[in-house]
């Protein structure tokens, strides 16, 4: 009887257990570097070797986004060069998720056609294909495009590797000082000078079509807002008031930039100005300091930086003027904001225990997560898309560039500019 | 004064004489009718010893002996003794064929009671016979029918002992699955599994905190992975592709220290740890 009971319950929880014959298993993944393999390109062409490694700066990029760990030439099986002899079970024993694989093939005395493929491994299927034409002085961004678009296949993010970087770097000359207003590739690589002064250079701001920047320089002892088209080197000054003519930004629309006047009075507040008829809007009237406005991705609001209330804060203001609204509220000191260009974080310097770093607030869920780890970190800038924000910060007495991902997690140190670098600013994505 | 003069008492002694006899005849008839076996065995006896008595004369019937008793002598004579004695030898004879008459007819009797009696007994076998060949039949088809049952109830008890017998295994292992799983056993084989598959789990960037996927995985014994269906997933291709790369990156799962544990199906339910 017992045992004719036993055994019923067992039938029973084997009845149950056969209805849903299966293990349930709760998965957590964390964001981890994707293996993957870049296959050296192949080459076609009078010269020995191709102009770049493509393979090369594609593995950097990857590898410097923090999200990918492109494995050595060393562990590779195979090294085909066209998805034709690609084989995946090699490639799925070797442990990588994607394979990359493509050529150069010489065209003309300075005509190249760079092909590259993406592979999905264990889907077996091709992700992503394009042939490029390039020229030596061109190579270089070809290969960032095609990292772009492997990126953007991979993560679902787009790349940025196409994107540049402005920033503005200081050396000591004899007994002066001589500042550079460069603009490199968003690596390091490719660096430009596009001014030079023994007068300090502030404030770099990129134009929404990243043909212009907009900076202050303070050449002829004071200060003058410059408009500069990056192709051709022309520059023209859209503001020298009396003052203070400080920390422009430009509008989505490229046709106004808000800035910081302080007039004969030295009152500093902002302002928006408009680029071709040079009219000014003053949005604040604040006794106290207001500066470093930026533009809200809609246009709408100027985020910027006021110490109304004690110590400097973030207010929004609307942009054709209003009551502005304190946004920040988290410790003592939160001051240069700057918006993400999909509009859903904040970025700003925050004083963290004494230390000042780069935070980025959640405007939704107005939660502030600390991303740097400095002592005196300065002028944070999203990528446009908004996944990495570019900082300065000190090593040793000189400021160097640092990258991090939004979520704190990734965080690279950038190899360019000598001497001191700072204000480092982001470009929208190029517009072919 | 005695009226032996008138022959009183000869007379008395014949009249209660004949009473007597008819008396043990009825008795006796009256008997053999009652008991009809053994009291008739002892009249057999009678029978034989009566021939040497009786003068084969007695086959006429005598007239009733009460007429006589009804017709006294007028004139009792004084000298009429050798009268009385003829008298007295007739009336034992008439007597002598009376009773030997009643015999016969009691042996008549007899006979018909005995053919009968063998009529009857030869109807009582012949009815014993057909009752018995009844019986037997009945006794045959109810053995019959009883071994019919009796075959069913034994396939019918084989088969439960087949079905329990193949059932044995599946309850042995369920048992030792059950077992294994009380043992810790089977947490850490799903935990197991999940580490593998989280070491290869690269989620990408765009994999967000709200990430919700449900994949099934089918494997075989020794844990190779044979099938990945992506049941739900609010992430977008790069985070699809990730999964799916994740498990069969993980291929082959870890095996489980009970086979019992093994499972065929697996259903991940994924997410990003925050």
């Amino acid at each position: 009887m017992l045992k004719n009971l036993k055994i019923s319950v067992v039938m029973l929880i084997l009845a149950g257990s056969l209805a849903n014959a299966e293990l349930v298993i709760d998965v957590q993944g964390v964001a981890q570097q994707t293996p993957v393999a870049i296959v050296p390109f192949g080459w076609e062409g009078s010269a020995p070797a191709m102009p770049l490694d493509v393979a090369e700066v594609i593995v950097n990029d990857l590898r410097r986004s923090g999200r990918f760990a492109p494995i050595s030439e060393d562990d590779m099986l195979q090294k085909p060069t066209s998805g034709a002899n690609v084989d995946f079970d090699d490639w799925g024993l070797v442990g990588v998720e994607a394979v990359v694989v493509g050529s150069v093939v010489q065209t003309g005395d300075n005509a190249y056609t760079l092909q590259f493929q993406l592979f999905d491994v264990f889907g077996r299927r091709q992700l992503v294909g394009y042939r490029m034409p390039a020229s030596r002085g061109t190579m270089r961004g070809a290969a960032h495009r095609a990292a772009d678009m492997i990126y953007e296949k991979l993560t679902g993010i787009k790349g940025v590797f196409g994107t540049k970087v402005a920033y503005v770097t200081a050396q000591r000359q004899g007994q002066e000082r001589l500042y550079s207003l460069i603009v490199s590739d968003q690596d390091g690589e490719n660096e430009h000078t596009i001014m030079e002064s023994t007068d300090p250079i502030m404030s770099p701001a990129w134009s929404p079509d990243s043909r212009q920047l907009a900076y202050v320089s303070f050449e002829g002892n004071r200060s003058s807002i410059f408009v500069q088209t990056l192709r051709t080197g022309n520059r023209f000054k859209v503001s020298s008031k009396p003052g203070i003519n400080g920390a422009p930004a430009f509008s989505p629309d490229g046709r106004k930039l808000v800035v910081t006047l302080g007039g004969v009075d030295g009152n500093l507040d902002i302002y928006t100005l408009d680029i071709t008829s040079r009219q000014v809007q003053r949005l604040t009237t604040h006794r106290a300091i207001d500066t470093e406005g930026t533009w809200s991705p809609d246009g709408r609001d100027i985020y910027f930086t006021s110490d109304r209330a004690g110590g400097p804060q973030v207010y929004r203001v609307s942009a054709i003027g209003g009551t502005p609204e304190r946004i920040t509220f988290e410790g003592s000191y939160n001051a240069r904001p700057r918006l993400s260009p999909d509009g859903d974080r904040l970025a700003m310097v925050h004083n963290d225990r004494g230390n000042y770093r780069i935070a980025v607030m959640d405007l939704d869920r107005k939660d502030l997560l600390v991303v740097s780890n400095g002592r005196q970190d300065e002028s944070p800038s999203f990528a446009p898309n908004s996944d990495i924000l570019i900082y300065a910060t000190r090593q040793a007495r000189n400021g160097v560039l640092e990258t991090v991902s939004a979520d704190g997690l990734i965080r690279q140190k950038m190899a360019s500019g000598s001497g001191d670098v700072r204000e480092p600013v982001w470009s929208p994505f190029p517009r072919f | 004064m005695i009226r032996d003069a008138h022959n009183v008492i000869p007379l008395s002694m014949a009249v209660l004489l004949h009473v007597v006899l008819f008396g043990s005849m009825l008795v006796a008839f009256d008997l053999a009718r009652t008991m009809p076996i053994t009291p008739l065995a002892i009249h057999a006896t009678l029978v034989t010893e009566i021939p040497q008595v009786v003068p084969p004369r007695v086959a006429e019937p005598e007239p009733e002996p009460t007429p006589v008793i009804e017709e006294p002598e007028p004139e009792p004579e004084p000298d009429n003794s050798e009268e009385l004695r003829r008298e007295a030898e007739d009336e034992k004879r008439r007597l002598d064929a009376l009773v030997e008459k009643e015999r016969l007819e009691k042996m008549r009797q007899k006979e018909e009671a005995d053919r009968k009696l063998e009529e009857k007994e030869e109807a009582e076998r012949k009815q014993r016979e057909e009752e018995d060949k009844e019986r037997k039949r009945v006794e045959a088809e109810q053995k019959r029918q009883d071994d019919i049952r009796r075959q069913r109830e034994e396939n019918e008890r084989l088969r439960r002992e087949i079905e329990a017998t193949e059932r044995v295994d599946e309850i042995a292992a369920e048992e030792n699955r059950l077992a294994a799983v009380d043992s810790g056993a089977l947490a850490v084989y799903m935990t197991q599994i999940r580490q593998k598959i989280e070491r290869n789990w690269s989620a990408p960037a765009s994999a967000g905190a709200e990430l919700k996927c449900s994949v099934r995985v089918r494997q075989v014994p020794g844990g190779e992975v044979i099938g990945v269906t992506i049941l739900t997933c609010n992430g977008d291709e790069a985070v699809q592709r990730s999964v799916e790369a994740a498990i069969k990156r993980s291929s082959p799962l870890p095996e489980p220290s009970d086979p019992n544990l093994f499972d065929r199906n697996i259903l991940l339910n994924l997410s990003i740890r925050q």
